[in-house]
């Protein structure tokens, strides 16, 4: 019996199965056996019992799955639940049918309000389980035991269910529901774990088997043959090793220069760790961020330099303060706005404070002559061509000689070749352009399954960028996320993209997979992607494409 | 802030200054206070229903936005006091630097 479902990057582990339970039974609403004062202890002591955990989990998890441990613990202490709970249990009701009766009027009224409150819905729900599981004595969200690593398969995992797991016993996240841009996919990602998602049945595959999960083609296999896992295990032997470092390219050769998305000094020196040929987005925020007043000019100067000699003379590419209402800075009053994301932002920042953006441009030209560097300036949230030759005349008469914009709205991608007349190279950034293009508020989680670069729409955006970009023979770069997802890199090639960049870790997939595929074939994908109706279509019929890997 | 003094219900009114609203994290920091202070504090939004600033679940039922205003009660000996912590902590951008640079990380 095999199970199919959506893989999250590449890789393939066989070992085995440990089931995670993150659901529990429905407590029978039934006269308690039980005196008020026992029910009353038992509903009492299991919600200290799991808010002492998750406080403790909260100590040990760090970051922001600290912050939703620690207040999913209050949640398990809150005095108004509690209220309600005794309510119940007054009437005679068991200490499991009060707790989960008690919280699931409060799920239901936190869901309705959508958005974060619905994510603090499912952390309730969670904390209702907890409890409940407890009360009833039956298993829910154990971190199985590690004596050997094995695949972890769940129904689909929240922060608190990973907040503890021992990743290094985890060889693989298997999940029944779950979607690529949930959090275990995410999680994946970070960890550099392979993962399935959506893999419908698989809760039904029994502690102890071995299963080989395939992330490239979405599959867990059981009960494979010797050959199989002998196969799989040399494949593993391999995946530990630093890999191949070197540039990026297509199966034809032709050179398709990886890049990293850093915003700070010490990200540099990760990314070139991981063979990052230069930098193709530099977030110059980091510099501004924790400041009460703009950094001097000198100031500026030294830490662009600090940064280019790290790169030693490879690509940099620098992206212009990027603040607006979604991402305020202190010395830039900027307001509050309804709309932030259709707001002042980006370069329409600078329109007001225009000496901002000259001493930022004065000071990235004096460090670029300073050192042996190669040194792109590119400018956020460009509208058109006007813009982008009001930013280029400003950035040349500063003394940048490579001045570049980035393509986020969709306006510009529509006037792409009148772009290009004004500029040197251009880069996409795919998250923006995709809120924009789909009208979707990335802040908000009610729309954010429209956020999906994989969307036709985009796609055809990209395109006529990359028209624009081929006819002007100039460079063209994509370094939003969409950069990461490897098949749809090669998407992204297929569309006249020249380079790409993005975060650190996602080097090695994306290098290995445009290695694959000729130009050629890039261009025959990114055709079958354009003509889809959906993303999730894109995705499928680009897969169904693609040619079997060889067993 | 406004403070007026009722029968016995100290009130002061305040606007929410943290950038995602008494959401997430600047929740858990209010009910947290919350917890210390005596005479306990409710909250409200002006047209609504005071809430016990202690019950979490009942601060994110509110749903206090950014640059909504919110009313702090309390009565009692020292409720002026507890009013007073609560108002300044609601008033503040709860939201650590480092919470902001991360969501420019995860911005491009």
């Amino acid at each position: 019996m095999n199970y199919r479902g959506l893989g999250v990057g590449l890789g393939i582990v066989v070992g085995p199965v440990r089931r995670m339970f993150t659901v529990v039974p429905e407590p029978a609403d039934e006269v308690s056996a039980l005196s008020l004062k026992d029910e009353r202890v038992r509903a009492r002591e299991a919600l200290e019992t799991v808010a002492v955990e998750l406080e403790s989990r909260a100590r040990q998890a760090g970051g922001d799955a600290a912050d939703v441990l620690a207040a999913q613990a209050m949640m398990a202490r809150d005095p108004d639940v509690w209220d309600d709970i005794e309510a119940l249990l007054v009437q005679r009701k068991t200490a499991e049918w009060a707790v989960s009766q008690a919280f699931s009027a409060f799920v239901g009224m936190l869901k309705s309000l959508g958005g974060t409150q619905a994510e603090r819905a499912a952390d309730l729900v969670d904390v209702s389980r907890r409890t409940v599981a407890i009360i009833m004595d039956v298993p829910y969200g154990e971190i199985p035991e590690c004596d050997e690593p094995y695949v972890l398969v769940a129904e689909d995992l929240a922060p608190a269910d990973t907040a503890m797991l021992d990743l290094s016993c985890v060889l693989a996240l298997v999940t029944s529901g779950g979607s690529p841009t949930a959090h275990t996919a995410i999680l994946a990602r970070a960890k550099g774990l392979v993962a399935v998602v959506s893999a419908a049945g698989v809760l039904d595959i029994p502690d102890g088997e071995i299963v080989v999960v395939d992330a490239a083609e979405g599959t867990i296999e059981c009960a494979p043959d010797a050959d199989r896992i002998a196969e799989v295990r040399e494949r593993m032997s391999h995946e530990d090793d630093e890999g191949d470092l070197s540039d990026g390219q297509l199966s034809d050769g032709t050179a398709i220069p990886l890049l990293a998305n850093v915003g700070s000094l010490g990200n540099v020196q990760n990314a070139l760790a991981k063979g990052a040929e230069g930098v193709g987005l530099l977030r110059t925020e980091f510099l501004f961020f924790e400041e009460d007043v703009a950094p001097s000019v000198e100031e500026q100067t030294a830490r662009y330099r600090e940064i280019l000699v790290a790169l030693d003379g490879r690509k940099a590419v620098a992206r212009t303060l990027d603040a607006g209402a979604d991402k305020p800075l202190a010395f830039l009053p900027l307001g509050k706005e309804d709309n932030p994301a259709l707001g002042v932002r980006g370069i329409r920042t600078v329109h007001k404070h225009e000496q901002l953006l000259r001493d930022q441009l004065e000071s990235l030209s004096a460090a670029g002559s300073a050192v042996p560097s190669d040194l792109w300036v590119m400018a956020p949230m460009v509208a058109d061509a006007t813009e982008a030759e009001w930013f280029a005349s400003m950035a040349r008469e500063a003394g940048i000689r490579t001045v570049g914009v980035m393509i986020e709205v969709p306006s510009c991608a529509v006037v792409a070749d009148q772009v290009f007349d004004a500029v040197d190279f251009v880069s996409i950034g795919t998250n923006d352009l995709t809120q924009y293009a789909l009208a979707a508020d990335r802040q908000n989680g009610e729309v954010a399954a429209y956020q999906d670069a994989w969307h036709p729409a985009v796609l055809r955006l990209i395109r006529m960028v990359g028209d624009a970009a081929t006819a002007s023979k100039k460079p063209l770069s994509v370094c939003g996320e969409a950069a990461s997802d490897p098949l749809l890199a090669v998407i992204l090639v297929g569309l006249g993209v020249t380079s790409l960049s993005m975060v650190p870790n996602a080097l090695r997939e994306v290098r290995s997979t445009l290695a694959k595929y000729s130009l050629e074939e890039a261009r025959v994908l990114a055709a079958i992607a354009l003509d889809a109706r959906s993303a999730a279509d894109a995705r499928s019929r680009v897969r169904d494409a693609l040619p079997r890997s060889p067993r | 802030m406004e403070t007026s003094e009722g029968v016995d219900v100290i009130s002061a009114e305040v606007i929410v200054g943290s950038k995602s609203g008494l959401h997430a994290r600047p929740a858990a920091m209010v009910v947290a206070l919350a917890g210390t202070l005596d005479p306990p504090v409710t909250l409200r939004k002006p047209d609504g229903l005071a809430v016990n600033a202690r019950s979490i679940v009942k601060v994110l039922s509110q749903n206090f936005c950014y640059g909504d205003l919110v009313v702090v009660e309390a009565t009692g000996d020292g409720a002026e006091d507890s009013v007073r912590e609560m108002a300044e902590l609601v008033a503040r951008e709860l939201e650590e630097d480092d919470a902001i640079v991360d969501a420019i990380e995860a911005s491009d």
